[in-house]
């Protein structure tokens, strides 16, 4: 399977945990360069997972949610 | 809490408050690029199972980028989180909590890699894949 999500981007070196509440289930942004998570709280009511995507890929995850 | 399957897609995210998971492309190895170092944009997804003394307790799932040799090739990402019973469970079978969304690394050669799951310290699976080199020219 050739998987075509690839872009030529600088390493940068990071990291960043807080806890969650209890859940049934979570949907995350991860990115491993910088070493933050990004809960993502309403995945399947809009774009937040496309755009937890493209905050991930330029290295840019501003937050990490611990609500609900 | 054991990990019951892992796998990297092209797309994934669990529906919320409940626990089913939307994949598209499951079982992605292979991720062509024409030079190093470079930026790789997946999908994650996978499904835990815990009894239901678990439920209620914060538990940790650590995920880390493993390099060509094996050793950690950036810095481990923790994700806490406490799983909550559904309503529907059954006493006396385990629960599931479902995990998945868009995950981005860096790469800096070509060839194979894995991605490491532990649960609150202890290794509990690993996702291996290639990073093949691609022509420049190629799609």
């Amino acid at each position: 399977v050739l998987h075509p999500f690839i872009e030529q981007m600088p390493p940068t070196k990071k990291r960043q945990k807080e806890p969650s509440p209890a859940r049934h289930s979570l949907t995350v942004a991860l990115d491993l360069t910088s070493g933050r998570a990004s809960i993502l709280e309403q995945p399947h009511l809009g774009p937040e997972v496309a755009e937890a995507a493209e905050q991930i890929a330029r290295g840019d995850i501003k937050f990490m949610s611990s609500s609900r | 809490m054991r990990v019951q399957w892992a796998t990297l897609a092209r797309y994934a995210e669990v529906e919320l408050g409940s626990r089913f998971m939307t994949i598209v492309g499951a079982g992605a190895e292979v991720f062509g690029t024409p030079s190093v170092p470079a930026r790789v944009r997946t999908y994650l997804a996978l499904q835990l199972r815990y009894p239901e003394a678990e439920a209620n307790h914060e538990h940790l799932v650590t995920f880390t980028l493993r390099g060509t040799d094996l050793q950690p090739a950036g810095p481990p990402v923790d994700v806490r989180f406490v799983p909550a019973l559904n309503p529907l469970y059954a006493p006396g079978w385990e629960a599931l909590f479902s995990i998945a969304g868009p995950m981005s690394f860096t790469v800096d050669a070509h060839g194979t890699y894995s991605i490491g799951l532990d649960l609150t310290g202890v290794h509990a699976a690993e996702i291996p894949f290639r990073v093949a080199e691609l022509p420049a020219s190629a799609d």
